[in-house]
């Protein structure tokens, strides 16, 4: 007798099946790992990565300091 | 998966950051020129050590920048922000004050301007007394030094004549650019200016420029917010025309000076004389001879700095006046100057001006008007900005004579 897969499981990259009940952590990497393999998402999601980096660098180090020492004239 | 894709996404990060940046210095350069008028009056840091709020004056037709010291500051009705505040002859003055600030600095700072000099008229506003100095006090120079003005010197295409002494000058605040090894290279690199030091300078230069560019954009940052935290400020202001009546000015201007110096024999402001000035003159007991006096004014670094200011200026195309009032006569002379020791200072301005053919304005005519400062320390009163204010004037409408001055 043949098996059928049953219309809620699915296809886990590793041969695996995921079935419907599966538990929340096992969905989400389930989720991640379809998305990581998915050329477009991936590059977006590279590009959101580095662009967090680099304006975490301008909200670090871009506050510039035009301070300067007081002075008040003494010389007389 | 492409084994590029790390590289793509960084690329396409830069770019989308990039594009916000230039997207918010033109934003900052709107707002800096909508509301540039309205703080032409005001001094704050951002003003004097950021570039962007002066570039943008510089662009005004109906600004006039005026530069320097703690005589711009002080308040005082007859000032010249508050005589001009209508624009009456068609302009306002676009003050930029810092106590202490020196010629050294201003070539700095004009140097930051660049370009933006070209055409347009500049005032420098200078005090005597730092002319008796032999040098620039590091506490001085310390509270103008702007690292972002620096920069943009060293990296100015100014002629080596100029650049070369003015680094040479920078280099005796090392305290100055502290731990900042780069610009301190180039410093060195221009004052050397050898074969080393130009290839020191070719190195160095595009990190230098990445540098400055750093600088602008939080320059670009900080005037945005110093506009932004001043929600008083109005972006337009109120022009009417109306002839300047100057000797009816003066006529109103001198009572309120007398009234307000009415408690000493020097006319120094009644205010200042009880806070600083009786106690000041009280415990000095040291004289200066004419010899010691004019030694002080011909050993003072301060009018070779000046001459490297105005040449800063004319290299880009500006036109710049040098004003300044007299030395205190009463003070002086009662320290024991002689009033020919006291022409000294304004003889030698008028012979710079006439060497690098620029005006000259001091008001030594007006040295026997003992209320025309309001203490030795060269703050104008009400009336001695009547006078200040008329030869800005005069200087913006083009009727300064160069060579009679």
């Amino acid at each position: 007798m043949s098996t059928v897969p049953s219309p809620s499981s699915q296809h886990l990259p590793d041969g695996r099946e995921s079935q419907a009940g599966e538990s929340l952590p096992g969905r989400i990497v389930e989720l991640y790992t379809k998305l990581a393999n998915h050329p477009q998402v991936r590059t977006v999601a590279l590009t959101l990565f580095y662009l967090a980096i680099l304006v975490a660098l301008i909200a670090l180090y871009g506050k510039g300091n035009f301070s300067t020492p007081p002075f008040i004239y003494q010389g007389y | 998966m492409s084994p590029h894709s790390h590289l793509r996404a960084a690329l396409l990060a830069l770019l989308l950051v990039s594009a916000g940046l230039a997207g918010g210095v033109v934003y900052a350069g709107s707002l800096e020129t909508q509301y540039v008028h309205a703080t032409a009056h005001l001094n704050f840091l951002q003003k004097r050590q950021g570039i962007a709020l002066q570039r943008a004056a510089f662009q005004q037709d109906d600004l006039l920048p005026v530069y320097g010291s703690s005589e711009l500051s002080i308040r005082n009705p007859f000032r010249s922000d508050i005589i001009f505040l209508l624009y009456p002859t068609g302009f306002t003055p676009f003050l930029v004050a810092g106590d202490g600030n020196t010629p050294i600095i201003q070539a700095q700072t004009m140097a930051g301007i660049g370009n933006g000099l070209r055409g347009k008229r500049v005032v420098v506003s200078l005090s005597p007394q730092f002319f008796l100095q032999k040098n620039v006090t590091l506490t001085e120079y310390l509270a103008n030094f702007s690292r972002l003005h620096a920069y943009q010197f060293v990296l100015s295409d100014l002629p080596m004549s100029i650049k070369q002494p003015v680094a040479g000058r920078m280099l005796q605040y090392p305290r100055s650019f502290g731990k900042d090894d780069m610009l301190r290279s180039l410093l060195h690199a221009i004052a050397e200016d050898g074969p080393l030091g130009r290839i020191t300078y070719a190195i160095l230069y595009p990190i230098a420029k990445l540098q400055e560019l750093v600088f602008e954009l939080q320059d670009h940052w900080e005037a945005v917010r110093s506009i932004q935290d001043r929600p008083e400020l109005k972006s337009t202001v109120q022009h009417i025309t109306k002839p300047m009546n100057w000797n009816m000015l003066a006529a109103h201007a001198l009572p309120y000076a007398q009234a307000h110096a009415d408690n000493n024999k020097f006319a120094i402001d009644n205010t200042l004389w009880d806070q600083l000035w009786r106690g000041l003159i009280a415990n000095d007991r040291t004289k200066v001879s004419d010899e010691e006096f004019t030694r002080q004014l011909n050993e003072s670094s301060s009018f070779e700095d000046l001459r490297l200011m105005v040449q800063t200026v004319k290299a880009y195309g500006g036109e710049p006046l040098v004003l300044s009032p007299p030395f205190h006569k009463v003070y002086w002379n009662w320290k024991g100057v002689s009033t020919a020791a006291l022409h000294v200072y304004a003889d030698k301005l008028r012979a710079l001006g006439k060497e690098e053919g620029v005006a000259v304005v001091v008001l030594d005519r007006y040295e026997n008007d003992k209320y025309l400062m309001t203490d030795p320390g060269s703050h104008l009163s009400a009336e001695g900005w009547v006078y200040y204010s008329q030869a800005m004037d005069d200087f913006f409408q083009g009727k300064l004579d160069v060579v009679k001055q």
